[in-house]
């Protein structure tokens, strides 16, 4: 074989070089999309909007001030947090049209440190709407807001009771770079902060780029009683795993009856009965289902989205061809040994038949995950929205910059990113089986 | 006589009283018949039931009103246009996407080295759950901050309205499932996996190279995989709700709405439930003839 294979021939190499970059094209292109994701995803809210976009995000600068207490008459702790916020909320807030990834803020007073205020971006992009809605600023506006920053921890602010001797610059430097000197002008520019900007200083801090993802998680707890994406993500994985389960029980026993137990012309009835409902179209029957839903007073439940699922003709199908291929003359055995068919069902059949339980799985899981039109129908209310409805909604969302809606993106992904590459295996086996004999 | 007459009468109800409840296969078989006739069958006789009523939800069915659901659709701009929009999806997808995996599992089947691998390569885009792949594909069309406009220009080919240009957003809509067939070539490709190699060695003592073996053998071997492919393909496309949905919601200038996405307006917003019964029904029929006529092709071949 070996010196035969040396001996090339004809068209040999034109296939060759054809297939692989055939093959190479089509996967270079279909991946392109997702490096554009995951690099969208760690954008801030300004550089996602540039054109022409570029591909890898910059990494965001933390932006630190002092602000000197000196010659004020600040003396609790109160005070000085409401000026940190207002230092903090109203800077920000006129610069939303720069990208910061975070914004510190110490405060000095006669040559010791009194407090520090620190807030990343994902923080204020998860309380801008409430905290500061319009460009109007007024330090009433901060004192009613101030319960909701704590509430909700959107600014740290840490109090110094025994504050250490500050040793940083006490002299602006003159040359300042261009974010810094954008923060500097805005806090000259202010009459609500009382501290005087003593040092500001900028370092890039790639945890940032990350704020994305954790602005998703922040969307929980809003006014509104929104939720944040880790709700929906486990609306959906409930869903699919109680969708998965009521396959492996339902549609496994009801496929072991059909290829044990009923036999003739009533077995061929009954399986024509489960398999001509793949051909009902499911949105022919959407209305009808949402009504049926409705009677049972199912609409706005995990439950309404969950039980439809329960009537798949495939699964059957699929397990009536698995368990027809196993050898009668066991089941025989066990009848005459006198076990019931339940027994031989649960004892038998299910430990013999772990390939079709984890292919049935596998097929369901990607189709449940997957799924957007029946919840779309059915959750009205977004306690119950499965993550696919959440994303179709963030897209709407005003408040959701691009960049934030890429990062769900992301993390949709992944878990179906795990399952495809690690059942690889089982996915081309159940594909052969559904595909094959379909 | 009477010694072996007496017996029967004993024995005959014990016999048919085991044969006649099977109380086994009864209880493996009823939650799923239960949900079968629940979340399918039912729902079905009542789409076709609506059909005839100017449905009401809160005091159903409402005004018997004969086929007069089914002769506005006739009538209605509307419907057609939708009818119209869905076969051109159906075109668009046939000609845009249909061959893609077949295409790229007779390739891969020339293919040794790193097999597996662009196996999983292929299907990494199949990860991205659907609605997510809408959304970032929207994103890339974005006129103003899109890269799919960034990249055409750099090459010199001018950028394009895509999703807003009515002309173009069905392609446009069609375009992301050129990359979602990784589930689809793996069906050809193990269809293809089951050619007997004596086939193969025999096409090549007699002297058929590598290129006449795939037109001659490999190929018409996918025959009737690409029969049942086809078939699913059919139904599939016809019922498309996801990428219009969400993509472009019927726009611009209603050249994407389709027949399912007129079921969903129709019902979900306008609550027109005896209207959108129709509809259900006329696709079940359209799509239940193309099968049918799809079968019986194949089986002629």
């Amino acid at each position: 074989m070996a010196a035969r294979s040396r001996i090339r021939e004809r068209g040999e190499l034109t296939v060759r070089i054809v297939s692989y970059s055939v093959a190479a094209l089509f996967i270079v292109v279909s991946v392109i999309p997702l490096i554009w994701m995951i690099g969208s995803s760690m954008k801030d809210n300004i550089s996602i909007y540039r054109f022409p976009p570029t591909w890898i995000p910059q990494t965001p600068q933390a932006v630190t001030v002092t602000l000197n207490y000196d010659d004020t008459d600040l003396s609790k702790p109160d005070e000085y947090e409401l000026d940190a916020m207002k230092a903090i909320w109203f800077t920000w807030k006129k610069m939303q049209n720069d990208a910061i990834g975070s914004l510190a803020i110490t405060g000095v007073k006669e040559g010791i440190v009194v407090y520090k205020a620190d807030m990343p971006s994902y923080k204020f992009t998860a309380g801008r709407p409430e905290i500061v809605p319009t460009q109007l600023f007024n330090d009433t506006t901060i004192r009613n807001k101030l319960p909701i920053i704590r509430e909700r921890g959107l600014t740290n602010f840490e109090w110094m009771e025994k504050g250490e001797s500050y040793d940083g610059n006490t002299v602006l430097s003159p040359e300042l770079p261009e974010l810094s000197t954008a923060v500097l002008s805005k806090f000259t520019d202010s009459s609500h902060i009382t501290g005087q900007v003593m040092d500001i200083a900028e370092k890039k801090d790639w945890r940032r780029l990350f704020d994305n993802y954790l602005v998703l998680a922040q969307f929980a707890g809003g006014s509104e009683g929104s939720y944040g994406f880790p709700h929906f993500l486990m609306n959906s994985v409930i869903v699919t795993f109680a969708s998965i389960l009521s396959h492996l029980i339902i549609g496994g026993m009801a496929g072991f009856a059909l290829a044990h137990l009923v036999r003739g012309r009533i077995g061929s009835g009954l399986t024509l009965f489960f398999v001509a409902t793949i051909m009902i179209p499911e949105i022919a029957i959407l209305v009808p289902l949402y009504l049926t839903m409705d009677k049972l007073h199912l609409v706005n439940t995990l439950w309404g989205i969950i039980l439809p699922h329960t009537a798949w003709g495939i699964v059957i199908f699929l397990f009536k061809g698995f368990f027809e291929q196993l050898p009668g003359e066991l089941l025989q055995a066990a009848r005459i040994d006198g076990a019931s068919e339940f027994r031989i069902y649960w004892w038998l059949i299910v430990p013999m038949s772990a390939p079709i339980f984890t292919v049935v799985s596998v097929m369901t899981f990607i189709a449940v995950w997957n799924e957007f039109l029946w919840p779309l129908v059915i959750a009205r209310s977004p306690s119950v929205w499965t993550f696919t409805v959440a994303l179709n909604d963030f897209q709407n969302r005003q408040s959701m910059g691009a960049n934030v809606v890429m990062s769900s993106l992301v993390i949709a992904t992944i878990p179906l990113m795990i399952i495809i590459i690690t059942c690889q295996k089982l996915i081309e086996k159940g594909v052969s089986f559904t595909g094959l004999k379909g | 006589m009477k010694p072996i007459m007496e017996p029967k009468p004993q024995l005959r109800p014990v016999i048919s009283w085991r044969m006649k409840i099977p109380w086994t296969p009864i209880l493996f078989l009823t939650p799923a018949v239960i949900a079968f006739l629940l979340f399918k069958y039912y729902p079905l006789v009542q789409a076709i039931y609506m059909s005839f009523f100017d449905y009401k939800v809160i005091d159903p069915p409402g005004r018997f009103v004969g086929l007069s659901n089914y002769s506005y659709l006739f009538h209605s701009s509307e419907f057609w246009n939708a009818l119209r929009n869905t076969f051109a999806f159906f075109l668009i997808y046939f000609i845009l996407t249909f061959w893609v995996p077949i295409v790229q599992a007779i390739l891969l089947n020339e293919i040794r080295f790193a097999n597996k691998t662009i196996r999983v390569l292929y299907l990494l885009p199949t990860a991205v759950p659907a609605v997510a792949g809408f959304l970032l594909w929207k994103w890339l069309y974005n006129p103003d901050y899109g890269l799919l406009n960034y990249l055409l220009e750099f090459i010199g080919l001018g950028s394009f309205g895509w999703l807003n240009d009515p002309a173009m957003a069905k392609w446009a809509i069609v375009i992301p499932g050129i990359f979602g067939s990784g589930m689809s070539m793996l069906i050809y490709y193990s269809a293809l996996q089951g050619i007997p190699s004596e086939n193969i060695e025999a096409a090549k003592i007699d002297g058929a190279g590598p290129w006449k073996r795939m037109i001659s053998i490999v190929f018409p071997s996918l025959k009737f995989v690409i029969g049942i492919q086809f078939i699913a393909f059919i139904s599939g496309v016809f019922l498309t709700f996801d990428p219009m949905y969400i993509m472009t919601g019927g726009g611009p200038a209603n050249s994407t709405r389709t027949l399912s996405m007129l079921v969903f307006d129709s019902s979900f917003k306008e609550f027109r439930f005896g209207v959108a019964g129709a509809i259900s029904f006329v696709m079940f029929i359209i799509i239940a003839v193309i099968t049918y006529i799809q079968i019986r092709v194949s089986r002629t071949d």
